[in-house]
């Protein structure tokens, strides 16, 4: 089956300035780039987060959370939080089960065929999770919520739990979900030929364990909603979150409410990354909350709720056979993600992609790797920038660096001799259908841009000063703009644009922005379209009442969909107004160009318009004016990139992944073996998310993705307590982000290897970096234990992890 | 938030001060810079409904008298680090504060007193006022008491403060001669292990206190550095664990630290 | 201190007043007095009886200085004062950052390198940059990545907070250089 491509890649306008297909420096990139848009709103504290929406009447609620893992609950006695003063309303699961239906998932599990269960935004007879909402409570302060709350009187039976992966698979553990009859939720296999024959033929093999702990999202801006009913029986719902339609569509589903009579807002968000993916039972508590409460109530998450929602744990056990020469013959990999007690939030499918990227930018036609999402009592997982596909990158990039280490070659060459060649793209690899790519290139620019040779040379003349320098190389295959359907994680989204008579201009669209800038390039982009300035374009998104539906954000999907769909309906509604200006100005339309803000003939320079004059004169004189027959200024398109293959092909193959931007990263480390403490040097990185529309802020994804990547991997960690079953670290105290002192400057360098699937050739921005970082800190630090002999195979590579690796490789 | 129906106090006199604390003891808390008490209280960690604030007593001073230095308890780490007086007496002070995390704003609002008398391991100030002999300067309300920073700190998070005392100042000696050396897992980390090391002006001999290994700060005597990896080994008897790192670190590292504060003050202490 | 409430305790604290008092207090150059409760964060206050959204809550704990404001002249992490403490004091929000409406330097050197993108943290961050660039008009790298120890940002890495931090010291020497 081919790959239908419908649209040309280039606009049927010459006279346009579409960015060269060819690569480009940033100080190329036309001076007409606006900067992000309300910056002037940012900077001087009037742009408008959830937090500080405050309608009038306002309440506050406060959740009660499970302090067990696991257990029945007995009784929840609200009486007492009900007589605090203050107080307006209190909720148990008991009672919720009659305002709020079950909970949609996010992902459902059913859906590939995998187990589920039904959730319900309160618990009612059981709790799985230390941290899951038992109870609620609404008054007029949140200290007076908070004092209440804890006036709540809950008996709890405690029951068995299970924290740990591996003992969840084992045959006597105790069942987090009693109707299933164990805690495997699915086991998801990517296979070709035959791994298992090739390693066991191959003249070498490394085998080797990853062990990634618990870590998570913590943007700045935690989760937080208000609801409120108003008086014709709407509901009007504000949400920090990434997807306001789907939440409209659950809402509806859950509360039993029309969903025309619902509008679901998403503010400005202070940061998402997966974070704010939707499905938490706090959206609907919030509404039944506020219907009992009869008042608009707030809920907004500490700290330390945050803390609480995960977002990767996994253990690899991985095998790899290779030549002489350092090729691999075939790669195993066994994946175990404990992705807690599942609920229906946006996360425990990222046990896909862990595996489903392999075997990444390499040409390995024998692998096996099975991917094994494990239920436990830890709380479960929301989604997170890299979204599984870091897994596979590390092992990956472990297994080239191992290699090269066990035949004394330089890495970097085992890198080269695995790549995928340029040539044969688009190329079919496992479950992927690879749009374009030059591999080789990118990680040959990436390591002249770190100086990999003098790095090399500095390191040896450390090792003779007894310091330990590390380099880590490690590429990174960022498959983006997944599409599954049967959910509403889709690969398409569509965008409404609208002229107005004065000739200003509204786009309307379904993606949002978490804080990435698109909203800017959407704008950029259909302004340029239309030939006006960027500040004449409004992009209005996150409103259902005002966009059209739309999948949110997720995936570096905005500009591939959202912004692809308004570059359609600008370039229709400019035919649309050359149609109408040519009959203005008599001559053809194909000689128009629109250009400042003008609508001129190329032949006849004398022969001009404004653009809003144009404009103007349709509205007021369409069907009367002979020759002006079209009077809507209005577009409505659907874009997507056109690389899925969602239905297997006559060879059994699909891809849910269209875009596959790379990159390379190069990190230098400082290890203290006397400590452990590792301080970050350097780093470089090439990345090549094919065309680039606005580059700065391509760059601040980018440098944003590589801080979270280096965070998670050195110090971000989410411990639990066996005894008490629960987290442990409560505040940024105990959860250690990078801050400014941790990192070195990134620098970043691009090639364009253009997607011939999409509109603009663009193949997503935005995730792409943690992945690279991940496995650049793991290859870096153990490049500098390599003449220890030691392997550091425990993510945190905090202080504790590495001497307890050096202590091991001494005994 | 704050969820108790909390009273604020400011009493003008150490003597009111006192009173404040016996008249509502077990349901009062002082207010020093507040960069501790507050997020306990904001989550219900500390459970009060009286707060008695330090600021209406002008205790944010530093006063040489002669050779003792009485550093007021509202001094904070921008007033330690400011001061050239006593960067030139008690450089371990400064260099201490110097690292303490936390931004410019945490500097200039929390106080050395407040840090020591939460007495978490995990932290400098304990080690510190350990390693350079200080003495705890006492108000309660039957007047001032006088007690060493090591007997002042009892365990971890527990300080011997009786109903109706507060530290009003901590008295120091000048030490030229110091080293110091903390570990961090990074900078936004509070101290997984600290080693002060100061030499005795008249004897010569050079003392290492460990801070963050255990509850309470250990400070070795060295008659002999040869002997420091043992005599360590020996003192360690009950590493910290927190949710950073495990005992088994500390232990692992106390030495190091002890050589490396050595090392500081052996090279530009 | 105290246990918590028993159930006779804290029934007997149902009806009790929540203590409270008024503040006098400069706010972005302007006199106001504000009732607020003994028991009310600085923060607290701003936002909300003050409706000044512009300073953000992102932790409560001292950690991410999102919270940060100018405190008689010098800067504070809001979320760690008492509102009762501050009567007499003046403070300065990110909305009296800009007294006569105009961006300053630094922040026309943060928008055009592009170093914020949610922004969350950005007021808590131009706080902290201004006071190091009053405090030291010349910095290096390592200065400003001092200087942004107390704060923390999640999307940007802080590499073009750094670049548009010495970018606009080196504008602000020029001009008062022009200037002299």
């Amino acid at each position: 089956m081919s790959i239908d491509i419908p649209h040309p890649v280039r606009s049927k306008r010459e006279g346009t300035a579409i960015p060269s297909l060819h690569a480009m420096k940033i100080d190329e990139v036309p001076s007409d780039q606006p900067l992000r848009r309300d910056g002037n709103l940012l900077l001087t504290g009037r742009a408008e987060f959830l937090d500080d929406i405050v309608p009038r009447g306002l309440l506050h609620a406060a959740i009660l959370r499970s302090p067990h893992p696991h257990a029945r609950i007995r009784s929840v006695d609200l009486s007492l939080a009900e007589a605090f003063p203050g107080v307006c309303a209190a909720l148990s699961g008991e009672r919720a089960v009659e305002l709020v239906g079950p909970m949609p998932a996010f992902f459902d599990p059913a859906m590939i065929g995998c187990r589920t269960f039904e959730f319900r935004c309160l618990a009612v007879d059981t709790v799985r999770w230390v941290g899951q909402p038992v109870a609620a409570v609404v008054a007029e302060t949140l200290a007076d919520a908070e004092a209440a709350r804890d006036l709540i009187r809950v008996e709890y039976d405690i029951l068995p739990a299970v924290l740990d992966a591996e003992k969840a698979l084992e045959s006597d553990a105790p069942l987090v979900f009693e109707t299933w009859d164990d805690n495997l939720l699915g086991k998801f296999p990517f296979a070709e030929g035959d791994a298992e024959g090739k390693i066991a033929n191959a003249p070498h093999v490394v085998a080797g364990e990853l062990r990634v702990g618990r870590h998570q999202c913590a943007p700045m801006e935690t989760r937080g909603c208000i609801a409120s009913w108003e008086r014709s029986g709407k509901l009007v719902f504000w949400a920090s979150t990434q997807n306001p339609h789907p939440i409209r569509t659950n809402l509806s589903m859950m509360l039993r409410v029309p969903e025309e009579r619902i509008q679901v807002i998403a503010p400005r968000l202070g940061g998402g990354f997966g974070h704010k993916f939707n499905g938490y039972a706090e959206e609907p508590l919030v509404c039944a909350l506020s219907r009992l409460a009869g008042a608009p109530v707030k809920w907004l998450e500490t700290r330390e709720e945050c803390l609480l929602v995960g977002a990767r744990e996994f253990l690899h056990r991985f095998r790899v056979g290779f030549g002489d020469d350092g090729v691999v013959h075939g790669l195993t990999d066994r994946i175990i993600g404990n992705i807690g007690a599942l609920e229906t939030w946006g996360g425990w499918a990222m046990t896909f992609p862990a595996g489903m990227t392999f075997p990444g930018p390499y040409k390995v036609g024998n692998y096996h790797v099975e991917s094994m999402a494990v239920v436990t009592n830890k709380a479960p997982w929301s989604g997170y920038r890299g979204y599984g596909k870091e897994q596979a990158a590390m092992v990956l990039e472990r297994m080239m660096d191992l290699i090269g280490q066990h035949l004394d070659l330089d890495p970097v060459e085992v890198r080269r001799r695995n790549f995928i060649p340029r040539e044969v793209f688009p190329y079919w690899a496992g479950a992927k259908h690879l749009d374009s790519g030059n591999y080789a290139g990118a990680l040959d620019k990436a390591l002249e841009l770190a100086g990999y040779g003098e790095l090399r040379g500095r390191q040896a003349l450390a090792r003779k000063e007894g310091r330990h320098l590390g380099i880590g190389v490690a590429f990174e295959l960022t498959p983006e703009g997944g599409d599954f359907a049967g959910s509403f994680l889709r690969g398409f989204d569509t965008s409404t644009v609208r002229v107005h008579p004065t000739g200003a201009i509204t786009v309307l669209t379904g993606v949002t922005s978490p804080g990435t800038g698109n909203e800017t390039t959407i704008a950029y982009l259909v302004a340029r379209e239309l030939g006006v300035p960027s500040e004449n374009v409004a992009v209005v998104q996150g409103d259902t009442d005002a966009c059209p539906y739309g999948f949110g954000s997720f995936s570096s999907r905005s500009i591939g969909t959202g912004g692809a769909a308004a570059v359609l309906a600008a370039r229709e509604i400019r035919d649309r107004m050359s149609a109408a200006a040519a009959v203005l100005l008599d001559c053809e339309a194909s000689d128009l160009k629109f250009a400042d803000s003008h609508v001129r003939s190329m032949t006849d320079p004398t022969k001009s318009l404004l653009f809003s004059d144009v404009a103007q004169t349709v509205f007021r004189r369409a069907l009367a004016t002979p020759g002006l027959d079209e009077p809507l200024l209005e577009v409505t398109k659907v874009d997507r990139p056109h690389n899925f293959q969602l239905v297997p092909d006559a060879e059994g193959r699909f891809s849910a992944y269209p875009s596959y931007p790379y990159s390379a990263h190069v990190a230098l480390i400082d290890l203290d073996v006397e400590t452990g403490v590792v301080s970050v040097q350097e780093y470089s990185a090439v990345d090549d998310c094919g065309i680039v529309i606005s580059p700065k802020f391509v760059d601040g994804q980018l440098y944003g993705a590589i801080a979270q990547g280096i965070g998670g991997a050195l110090w971000e960690y989410q411990p639990y307590d066996d005894v008490t079953g629960g987290p442990i670290a409560r505040t940024f105290k105990h959860y250690l982000t990078p801050r400014a002192r941790d990192l070195p400057m990134f620098r970043l360098a691009h090639q364009h290897t253009p997607s011939p699937f999409t509109l603009l050739g663009t193949k997503g921005a935005g995730e792409s970096g943690v992945s690279g970082a991940m496995a650049a800190m793991l290859n870096a630090v153990n490049d500098a234990l390599t003449p220890l002999g030691v392997t550091a195979h425990q993510l945190p590579l905090n202080p504790q992890n590495i001497l307890a690796a050096i202590e091991r490789a001494k005994r | 938030m704050i969820r108790t129906r909390l009273l604020y106090h400011r009493p003008a006199t150490l003597g009111e001060c006192s009173d404040l604390l016996a008249k509502y003891v077990g349901n009062v808390a002082v207010l020093g810079g507040g960069t501790q008490l507050l997020p306990q209280m904001t989550r219900d960690e500390i459970h009060v409904e009286h707060v008695v604030d330090l600021r209406g007593l002008s205790l944010d001073t530093l006063v040489f008298h002669g050779d003792d230095i009485e550093i007021g308890a509202m001094a904070t780490y921008a007033d330690i680090m400011s001061s050239t007086e006593l960067s030139a007496l008690v450089p371990l002070l400064g260099r201490a504060a110097r690292g303490v995390t936390g931004g410019s704003q945490i500097a200039r609002q929390a106080t050395v007193v407040g840090a020591v008398c939460h007495n978490y391991p995990g932290s400098d100030m304990p080690g510190v006022l350990v390693a350079l002999d200080a003495k705890m300067r006492i108000h309660g309300t039957s007047g001032l008491r006088e007690i060493s920073a090591s007997d002042f700190l009892l365990s971890a998070s527990k300080v011997d403060l009786r109903p109706g005392e507060f530290v009003v100042s901590f008295l120091v000696r000048p030490v030229a001669n110091i080293g110091y050396c903390k570990i961090t897992h990074s900078t936004g980390s509070w101290p997984i292990a600290t080693a002060s090391a100061v030499r005795d002006h008249a004897t010569g001999k050079i003392a290492v206190t460990l801070g963050a290994i255990q509850a309470v700060p250990i400070r070795i005597e060295l008659d002999d550095l040869g002997q420091l990896d043992l005599q360590v080994r020996k003192a360690v008897v009950a590493p910290w664990s927190d949710v950073l790192a495990p005992g088994s670190y500390r232990a692992a590292i106390a030495g190091v630290v002890a050589r490396r504060a050595i090392g500081d003050l052996q090279e530009y202490g | 201190m105290m246990q918590r409430p028993t159930l006779s305790e804290a029934a007997d604290a149902l009806g009790n007043e929540i203590p409270g008092r008024n503040i006098s207090l400069t706010i972005n150059a302007r006199r106001l007095s504000a009732a607020i409760d003994d028991r009310q964060l600085l923060v607290e206050v701003i936002r909300g009886t003050l409706g000044l959204t512009g300073t953000h809550i992102g932790c409560l704990n001292g950690d991410c200085g999102a919270c940060t404001v100018r405190i008689d002249g010098r800067i504070a992490k809001s979320c760690l004062v008492l509102a009762a403490g501050t009567d007499g004091s003046e403070i300065v929000t990110i909305e009296g950052y800009s007294p006569n409406g105009q961006l300053d330097e630094l922040q026309k050197a943060l928008w055009e390198h592009d170093a914020f993108q949610c922004g969350f943290c950005l007021p808590g961050h131009l706080f902290a940059l201004r006071e190091l660039l009053d405090d030291n008009p010349n910095p290096t790298e390592r200065d400003v990545r001092d200087a942004l120890v107390g704060n923390l940002c999640r999307c940007t890495g802080y590499v073009n907070l750094v670049t548009a931090t010495c970018d606009a010291a080196k504008r602000m020497r020029k001009l008062s250089g022009e200037l002299e």
